[in-house]
């Protein structure tokens, strides 16, 4: 039994995962396209996202190649088991397109957006998001991640560690999302916290309304991997990602969510597969109460602000409010997520005292707000170095959008852009120097 | 902050946004050619959605707007604008992509054939091609999306399905000094009977339309290399299940061939249908026919657009078994004695005849890829 477009499709699938697998050919094609990165830089950043992708694409090629095997063994048989085997090969066939698809439109996306960045029409934000987030990869101990910048609903979720900065947000306000963003790559890819997701995940489902109508042997369907199984992973992990990036950017991540980005209504979300705003927005407030507990409550005034703005807000739209038992699962799942921050560097949470942090924030917010009353122009802060942080920037321009008396939102945005290229060349002349150092010692001649 | 802060916070932020997506789009660092074929619409569409925010904030201002109905507008706005930042990205993504040669040089290719298809049909596309995970058409901008990574001549006729997207609302008809629009009459008509047979018939259309202008290179495409036979009788949402549009393009192709006194693609529809397999049931098959009736009486005005390209096609099959491309068959491409559809036909035609043997299959893809490529040059 041979099935001849079986085997053409085969073939040219085949192809298409060589093609898009050929990474010297493309980082030849980009190298002699893109004129802003060092070609070192840009290999480094391609490879990493090219061999992340290629395991993929290569497994795909293996199933493929397992399809052939099994086809090549019926070549000769004509009877049930053989039809029963070219039925399974199609299904295994379609099921690698599909992956493979999606495949391909990472690898689309990765190549526009660098392209895109190339030719610096995002205001060099996604510079600013890669710094952030290779800043949140060392709180967690993981490789960084480049940004690119992406449409609102991009279907695939960091195949190749990629982070989407949303087209054109170009703003300050909005970069503590691509912490969000990380946030899935982290939950993707630090096996560690498989479990605990996995446990999460069913703990949800169990929970579903919907779920729990279903007759025990429907359940068992459900569980593994059906359509609620599945909503119950893709709503639990954008909990958890918001849960991750209030917890590692304190306010700069709630400020955004409820002002600028979530629906008040909610009903946006649902279409796209993704949980309820006003869900978001209660695991993000309760997440930074959790953060609230030292002794001198620390963001009491940003919970009391941005609770008493979202609920002003929902009534105005006659959005209906929380139920308890909705409240009782978002709750579990805040209990789920307190066993995360042990997995991260103890220093991962946002600080609200000490040399960085909350106390920084607020101190560079506050002399920023003083030179406004003075009508001074707003300039850096004294004593900035390598180890001042860009989520402390963050935090200071939202503290003094809210609190400040600078009235102009765009200089806040421009001085905190200023503070925060600042930092960036610090830390990279403290590299320099560390790099310097490293080679002096080792081209020193040595004792015998 | 008043009571509307949130609103205004966001009307103020989206407004932003679209600035910047205008000044993306007007800036220089986009191939300019391909940014003036798309310009225009998205300006009028991004002054559409800024005039709205304007109205929104006054209305607002003034207090003659509650906040509730605000924010519900405010919505409205909202989603209509995301479906416009994202069909900007990825134009200038596209344009910025092509631009650096990610596409292989298919989207030029493709350009040529649409245009010569838009040429022959009477109906003016001016916009233009570019990669994407999957082909699709897009009417905001009119921008025709052709599938990445696959940068050779097979998929092409799919981008003429799209262009039957495109071509879906353009086909009118002068009549006793009105303007008919037959197409979306009988969509029109169709919409008595639910969304989705909309849906299908305007699939169907597409696959009429790219038959028509196409002829058996399409027909081969679908079935060989694009419909599932383990989904064959499986409707999605918005396309009608591969078994109907593999029965409805075989159909249309058999009206071209009982049309032509020499019955060119007798042997090619059979051969369809044997690698095929799948029929559908009766009713189905009824109202496809009904479909096929109707549409198809719309389409014949457009006499133009049909293929009648086969012997030329015929003509180019020993190029295209060449193991090198003939000098000569380059040189007529060059001098306009070929054209696209025609090589995809030839190509195909000879496909079938080495269909599993894979070396050959792509050296007749290059063949073709090259006189396409000569061609493209040429009409550019």
């Amino acid at each position: 039994m041979v099935d001849p477009i079986l085997n053409a499709r085969l073939d040219v699938l085949e192809q298409e995962l060589t093609l898009t697998n050929a990474r010297e050919s493309w980082l030849q094609k980009l190298c002699s396209t893109l004129n802003r990165y060092e070609s070192k830089d840009l290999k480094q950043e391609w490879y990493k996202f090219a061999s992340l992708l290629g395991v993929d694409l290569e497994d795909q090629g293996k199933i493929l190649q397992k399809i052939r095997e099994r086809l090549k063994a019926i070549e000769l048989q004509d009877d049930q088991a053989a039809r029963d085997i070219m039925s399974q090969a199609w299904a295994d066939y379609t099921k690698a397109l599909d992956r493979s698809q999606m495949l391909f439109r990472e690898f689309l996306e990765y190549i526009g957006g660098l392209i895109f960045r190339d030719k610096e029409f995002d205001q060099e934000i996604c510079d600013l998001a890669d710094e952030l987030i290779r800043f949140c990869a060392q709180l967690v101990s993981l490789v960084g991640s480049m940004s690119v910048p992406a449409a609102r609903d991009s279907l695939t979720r960091s195949v190749g560690w990629m982070v989407r900065v949303r087209f054109p947000e170009w703003t300050i306000w909005t970069l503590p999302f691509a912490a969000h963003e990380y946030g899935h790559v982290v939950l993707k890819e630090f096996s560690r916290l498989d479990k605990i997701i996995r446990e999460e995940v069913d703990k949800w489902l169990e929970t579903d309304p919907e779920f729990q109508a279903l007759p025990a042997d429907k359940q068992d369907i459900e569980k593994n991997d059906g359509p609620l199984q599945q909503r119950a992973t893709s709503y639990v992990k954008e909990f958890l990602a918001d849960a991750f990036a209030t917890y590692l950017m304190g306010p700069a991540y709630a400020f955004p969510a409820i002002l600028l980005r979530f629906d008040p209504t909610g009903s946006s979300a649902l279409s796209r597969g993704l949980p309820l705003d006003t869900h978001r927005a209660y695991i993000v407030l309760e997440i930074l109460k959790g953060m609230n507990s030292a002794i001198t409550q620390p963001y009491q005034w940003v919970i009391d602000y941005l609770t008493t703005k979202w609920e002003e807000t929902q009534k105005r739209v006659n959005a209906t409010p929380l139920t308890a038992p909705e409240k009782a699962r978002l709750d579990a799942v805040i209990e789920g997520w307190r066993r995360f921050p042990s997995m991260f560097l103890p220093e991962a949470g946002y600080q609200h005292s000490g040399n960085e942090g909350w106390a920084i924030a607020g101190g560079w917010a506050q002399l920023w707000s003083e030179q406004a009353k003075n009508m001074v122009p707003l300039q850096l802060p004294p004593g900035i170095d390598h180890s001042s942080r860009l989520r402390d920037v963050l935090n200071a321009a939202w503290i003094c959008r809210i609190k400040g008396d600078v009235s102009d939102v765009a200089e806040i945005e421009k001085i905190a852009k200023v503070l925060i290229n600042e930092i960036r060349l610090k830390i990279a002349k403290q590299v320099e120097d560390t790099q310097r150092k490293i080679v002096k010692r080792i081209a020193r001649p040595r004792r015998s | 902050m008043n009571e509307s802060a949130i609103l205004n916070a966001r009307i103020q932020a989206l407004a932003l946004d679209l600035d910047r997506a205008n000044h993306a789009l007007e800036s220089a660092k986009v191939d300019e050619d391909l940014r003036e074929r798309v310009r225009v619409p998205f300006l009028e569409l991004i002054t559409a959605q800024q005039n709205s925010l304007t109205s929104l904030r006054n209305l607002l201002g003034l207090g003659k707007l509650s906040t509730e109905t605000g924010w519900s507008q405010f919505q409205n706005i909202n989603n209509d604008c995301q479906s416009l930042l994202k069909e900007c990205l990825e134009f200038v993504q596209g344009a910025l992509a092509r631009k650096a040669g990610t596409d292989f040089g298919i989207c030029r290719i493709a350009d040529a054939l649409l245009m010569d298809i838009g040429h022959r049909s009477d109906i003016s596309w001016t916009r233009f091609t570019m990669l994407a995970v999957g082909e699709f058409f897009h009417d905001m901008s009119e921008i025709i999306r052709l599938r990445f990574p696959d940068p050779t001549i097979w998929s092409l006729p799919v981008a003429c399905h799209e262009f039957g997207h495109f071509a879906e609302q353009k086909i009118a008809e002068r009549y006793a000094g009105k303007t008919r629009y037959p197409i979306k009459e009988i969509l029109d008509q169709e919409a008595f009977n639910g969304a989705k047979n909309v849906s299908f018939l305007r699939e169907l259309f597409a696959d009429l339309f790219a038959t028509f202008a196409l002829g058996p290179a399409y027909a081969c495409t679908c079935i060989l290399t694009r419909f599932d036979p383990g989904r064959a009788h499986v409707d999605g949402n918005v396309h009608p299940s591969a078994a109907k549009r593999a029965y409805f393009i075989l159909k249309a192709l058999d009206k071209m061939n009982s049309s032509d006194i020499t019955k060119p693609y007798g042997y090619i529809i059979d051969r369809l249908k044997d690698a095929w397999g799948k029929d559908v049931d009766p009713v189905a098959a009824g109202q496809l026919n009904v479909w096929l009736e109707s549409l198809a009486t719309a389409l014949n005005k457009k006499s133009g657009l049909k293929y009648k390209g086969w012997a030329g096609a015929s003509a180019l099959i020993p190029a295209m078994m060449a193991t090198e491309l003939p000098h000569q068959a380059l040189q007529q491409a060059k001098a306009g004695k070929a054209n696209i559809p025609d090589v995809l036909n030839a190509a195909w035609i000879c496909r079938l005849e080495h269909f599993e043997e894979l070396d050959r299959v792509n050296q007749i893809g290059e063949n073709a890829m090259r006189l396409c490529h000569e061609i493209s040059l040429r009409s550019h």
